[in-house]
C-alpha cells in the first residue's frame, strides 16, 4: 500500500517531489511533510534524503561505475503511460550504471510488428541496436538466423539474474533451437472481461465466482452468452466478443495444439486443436451470440462495442483492464478466465522481452542493461503497463496494484500458458493459421475441413 | 565546340546516371542474382540455381496470387477505362464552369491512398457505412464488401475509381486532338451521336486509348497498398495479390531470394502482356499521319 503512489503516478507528484528536494527547491521539513501526505514508502523517503533520486529509490541497488560506453536501445512503446514507464526504467538504469550512456530509440504509437521490420532493416543494413525490445516472434525470427546473442551462458553465470523466478511460459517462450535469445518484460494471458450488471439483471451466475469455483465451462459460458443476446440487425446486443488473431486460445482451452514441441509433428488437424476453433466458429455461425470477427472494422472494434455495452463479455489479454477499469463508467466492470475447457485453466500468452544484438560493440553495457529490465526492480516499474514474468514480482503486484482483483483470473492461468513454438519458420505457420481461419469463421467450411488443408500447408513448410 | 557541348550534356546528365545506377538499375542486377540464392537479408546468400523459380511451380499461393491480381486487373482496367473515357466525355463539352468540374474529377486521384482508403473503409463498412445505406434506400440487401471473399475483390476495384482523374486529363487531351472538321462532316452525312462516338471518337482517340491501357495493366498488376492497408489480402487469401505475396516473403517470412525471383516473373508477365498489346495494337489503334 506504501509504494502504490509511486507506482500509480510514474511522473506526478512522488517524483516531481524528490526532485525539487535534491534541487534545493524545498526543505526537509516541507518534503517530509509533503511526502507523509503522500504516503510515500519509508525505503523511498530514505533514498530520496539520502540523496538518490526517485527512480534509484525504485530499483534500490548499488550504483555501478566499473561498466562504461554506449549503447542504444529500440522498442515500440505505447503513447502516454508506457512511454512514461519506458523512459523511467532507463533513467533508473542510468542512475545506477551512470557510467553508461544510453541513447534511446523510442517508437511511440508503433505496434511490435512495424517496430520489427525497423529492426530488421537496420540489422541488414550494418546499423543493429544494441538491445531491443521484441516479441516472442521477432526474437525467434532474429535469434534463429544468428542476429541476436544466445544468453544461456549469462543467464547461468550471473546470479543476479535468478532465472528460476520467471515462470516456466517466460522462461520458453524466447527459447529457439534449445538457445534462450531475450529476457522477459511483462507476459500477458487472456481473459473474459464482462459486463456484470449485465449478468445481475439477466438473473445470470457471476462468472468470477464460477471460474474461482471452477465451474466457468463451456456449457455456463455458452448458456450465459445466449441468455445476454438479444435483438437484431443494427441495435442487436451479442453476448460475447472475440477476434480470429487470438483464436489460437480455443485451440488451447480444448487441450489441441498447432504443433508439436518437436517441431516435426502437425496437430492441428487433430480433433482437440479443430474442435476448439468450431466452438468459437459456431458463437457467430450457429449460436448467433458474436459477431463476426472477420468483420471488425477500426471504427466499431471489440472494444468499442464492449465499452459501450453492445456486447456482455470479451475475450481479451490483460494488457487492456487498466484502461476498461478506467474508461468504463456505464456499468460493472470485473473479469473472469476464460471457459474451462479440456485443456484447463490456460490461454495462450503474449509475452515481450529485451535481447542483444550479436554485433553489439559493447555486449557488458547492453546486459546489464536488460537485465535490470528483466530485474524485480525493472518489472516493478513497468507494472503500471506490463504484467510481470518473475514470480515474485507477480506477488508483488498482487499485492500493491490498485488493479489486483481485474487481474487475478489472468495472473493465475500464467503458470499454465501456452504458445505455438518459435522458430525459423514460425510466421509462415502463423500466416497459414491465419489466412485457413477465415473460411471457418465465414460458416464455409467445417473447421476440420479447414485444418486438414492447413495442417497439409503447414507439413509443407516444415520440409522445405 | 560540339565537344565541349556534349561535355556539358554529359555532365548535366550525370546525376541522374549516377543515380539511375544506384538506385535503380544497381539493385535490379543485385535482385536478378538474389534470386538465384537463399537469401534471409540476416546472413550471406547462398548459390540455389533455379530453386527458387522450381519452388513457384509447387507453390499454391504463387498460383492464388497470380490468380487474384489477373481477376483483380480485368476487372479495374474495365472500370478504370469506362469511367476515365466516359468523365472526359462529359468534361469535353464547351460550358461555362467547366474548368471547376474538371478540377472536382482530377482532385481525388491526387489524394494519398492511405487517407484514401480510410474513407473507403467507411463507406464500405458493413454495419454503418455510406454503401449499405444507399442499398438499403434501394431497397437492397446489404453487403459485407471487403468481408465478403466474393465480393472483396471487386470491392477493391471499384475503389479504383477514384484514381480516374489522371486518365481523364489523359483522354481529355486526346478528344480535344480530334479535328472539329471531322465531326461536321460527319452531321452533315447525317451520323448521330453514337455513329460519330465510334467512327470518328474512338478510331481518333484510340492511341490515348492505347497508353492509358498499357499503363492501367502495368499498375493494376502492382496492386499492393490497398490489399496492405485495407484487407491484409483477407478474407482468407481472396486479395492476396502477387506484390503483396512478394513483400510477404521477403520482410515477413525472411525468403528475399524467393522473393526476387516472383519480382522478375512479374516483371516477365508484364513486359509479355505489353508485347502482346502493341502486337495486337495495329488492329485497332489509328495513328494520323502527318500530310507532309
Amino acid at each position: 500500500m506504501s509504494s502504490k503512489k509511486l507506482f500509480e503516478d510514474p511522473r506526478g507528484e512522488a517524483y516531481r517531489l524528490g526532485d525539487r528536494f535534491q534541487q534545493g527547491d524545498i526543505s526537509r521539513r516541507c518534503f517530509l511533510r509533503r511526502a507523509a501526505a503522500l504516503s510515500l514508502s519509508a525505503p523511498a523517503v530514505s533514498a530520496i534524503l539520502a540523496g538518490t533520486s526517485p527512480a534509484v529509490a525504485l530499483a534500490q541497488g548499488k550504483v555501478n561505475t566499473d561498466v562504461t560506453g554506449g549503447i542504444r536501445v529500440i522498442s515500440n512503446t505505447g503513447a502516454g503511460a508506457e512511454s512514461v514507464a519506458w523512459n523511467e526504467r532507463i533513467d533508473a538504469f542510468q542512475a545506477l550504471y551512470p557510467n553508461v550512456k544510453v541513447a534511446r530509440d523510442e517508437k511511440v504509437g508503433e505496434t511490435f510488428y512495424k517496430t520489427a521490420d525497423t529492426v530488421l532493416l537496420q540489422i541488414a543494413g550494418g546499423n543493429a541496436p544494441d538491445t531491443m525490445r521484441v516479441g516472442n516472434f521477432s526474437a525467434a525470427q532474429l535469434g534463429a538466423r544468428g542476429a541476436l546473442m544466445p544468453l544461456d551462458e549469462l543467464i547461468a553465470s550471473d546470479p543476479d539474474v535468478n532465472w528460476d523466478d520467471f515462470y516456466s511460459g517466460a522462461q520458453n517462450a524466447f527459447k529457439v533451437d534449445g538457445k534462450i535469445f531475450a529476457l522477459p518484460e511483462n507476459g500477458e494471458s487472456y481473459g473474459i472481461n464482462y459486463n456484470r450488471s449485465a449478468f445481475k439483471n439477466a438473473g445470470l451466475p457471476d462468472p468470477r465466482e464460477q471460474w474461482d469455483s471452477g465451474e466457468w465451462t463451456y456449457e455456463a459460458f455458452l448458456e450465459a452468452a445466449k441468455t445476454l443476446t438479444k435483438g437484431k440487425g443494427i441495435n442487436k446486443k451479442f453476448g460475447f466478443l472475440h477476434e480470429v488473431w487470438n483464436s489460437e486460445n480455443w485451440i488451447f482451452f480444448n487441450g489441441g495444439k498447432v504443433l508439436d514441441e518437436d517441431l516435426k509433428t502437425v496437430l492441428i488437424d487433430q480433433p482437440a486443436a479443430y474442435e476448439g476453433l468450431q466452438f468459437a466458429a459456431d458463437l457467430t455461425n450457429i449460436h448467433s451470440v458474436a459477431p463476426n470477427p472477420l468483420q471488425y472494422t477500426a471504427e466499431r472494434g471489440p472494444i468499442a462495442q464492449f465499452q459501450d455495452g453492445t456486447g456482455s463479455m470479451y475475450m481479451l489479454g490483460g494488457w487492456y483492464i487498466a484502461n476498461f477499469k478506467n474508461d468504463i463508467k456505464n456499468f460493472e466492470y470485473m473479469t473472469a478466465g476464460a471457459p474451462i475447457g479440456p485443456g484447463g485453466k490456460t490461454s495462450k500468452l503474449e509475452i515481450s522481452g529485451y535481447a542483444i544484438s550479436s554485433d553489439t560493440p559493447n555486449p557488458e553495457a547492453s546486459w546489464e542493461f536488460i537485465k535490470f529490465i528483466a530485474s524485480p526492480a525493472g518489472q516493478k516499474i513497468w507494472s503500471v503497463v506490463g504484467t510481470p514474468t518473475r514470480r515474485s514480482s507477480l506477488k508483488d503486484f498482487i499485492d500493491t496494484s490498485p488493479y489486483a482483483l481485474w487481474f487475478e483470473p489472468f495472473v493465475e492461468v500464467l503458470e499454465n500458458v501456452q504458445h505455438t513454438p518459435f522458430f525459423k519458420k514460425s510466421a509462415e505457420i502463423n500466416r497459414i493459421l491465419s489466412d485457413g481461419q477465415a473460411s471457418i469463421f465465414l460458416g464455409q467450411q467445417s473447421a476440420k475441413k479447414a485444418t486438414a488443408a492447413m495442417a497439409d500447408d503447414m507439413r509443407a513448410v516444415l520440409r522445405s | 565546340m560540339r565537344r565541349r557541348d556534349t561535355l556539358w550534356g554529359y555532365i548535366f546528365l550525370g546525376p541522374f546516371i549516377l543515380g539511375f545506377f544506384m538506385w535503380h538499375a544497381g539493385p535490379l542486377m543485385m535482385s536478378l542474382y538474389h534470386s538465384f540464392t537463399e537469401y534471409d537479408l540476416l546472413t550471406s546468400e547462398k548459390w540455389i540455381g533455379l530453386g527458387n523459380y522450381q519452388r513457384m511451380l509447387s507453390d499454391k499461393l504463387f498460383w492464388v496470387s497470380l490468380k487474384n491480381t489477373a481477376i483483380y486487373t480485368m476487372m479495374s482496367v474495365g472500370l478504370y477505362m469506362f469511367f476515365s473515357l466516359g468523365g472526359a466525355l462529359l468534361l469535353n463539352a464547351n460550358l461555362r464552369g467547366i474548368t471547376f468540374f474538371r478540377l472536382v474529377f482530377y482532385l481525388p486521384s491526387q489524394l494519398p491512398l492511405v487517407a484514401s482508403a480510410f474513407i473507403f473503409l467507411w463507406i464500405f463498412e458493413p454495419t454503418f457505412g455510406v454503401a449499405n445505406y444507399l442499398l438499403q434506400l434501394l431497397g437492397l440487401e446489404p453487403q459485407q464488401w471487403l468481408f465478403d471473399p466474393n465480393l472483396a475483390k471487386p470491392t477493391l476495384a471499384i475503389m479504383g475509381i477514384w484514381g480516374i482523374g489522371t486518365g481523364i486529363i489523359i483522354f481529355l487531351a486526346g478528344l480535344q486532338s480530334v479535328p472539329e472538321s471531322l465531326y461536321d462532316a460527319a452531321k452533315v452525312d447525317g451520323a448521330g451521336i453514337l455513329r460519330q462516338f465510334w467512327h470518328i471518337t474512338l478510331p481518333m482517340v484510340s492511341p490515348v486509348i492505347f497508353f492509358n491501357l498499357i499503363i492501367s495493366i502495368i499498375q493494376s498488376f502492382q496492386v499492393f497498398d490497398l490489399a496492405y492497408i485495407m484487407t491484409d489480402g483477407g478474407p482468407g487469401t481472396e486479395t492476396l495479390f502477387y506484390v503483396l505475396y512478394i513483400f510477404r516473403n521477403g520482410f515477413e517470412f525472411f525468403r528475399m531470394g524467393y522473393a526476387s525471383a516472383l519480382a522478375w516473373i512479374l516483371f516477365i508477365i508484364i513486359l509479355v502482356l505489353t508485347y502482346l498489346n502493341f502486337r495486337l495494337s495495329g488492329r485497332w489503334v489509328h495513328y494520323e499521319v502527318s500530310s507532309e
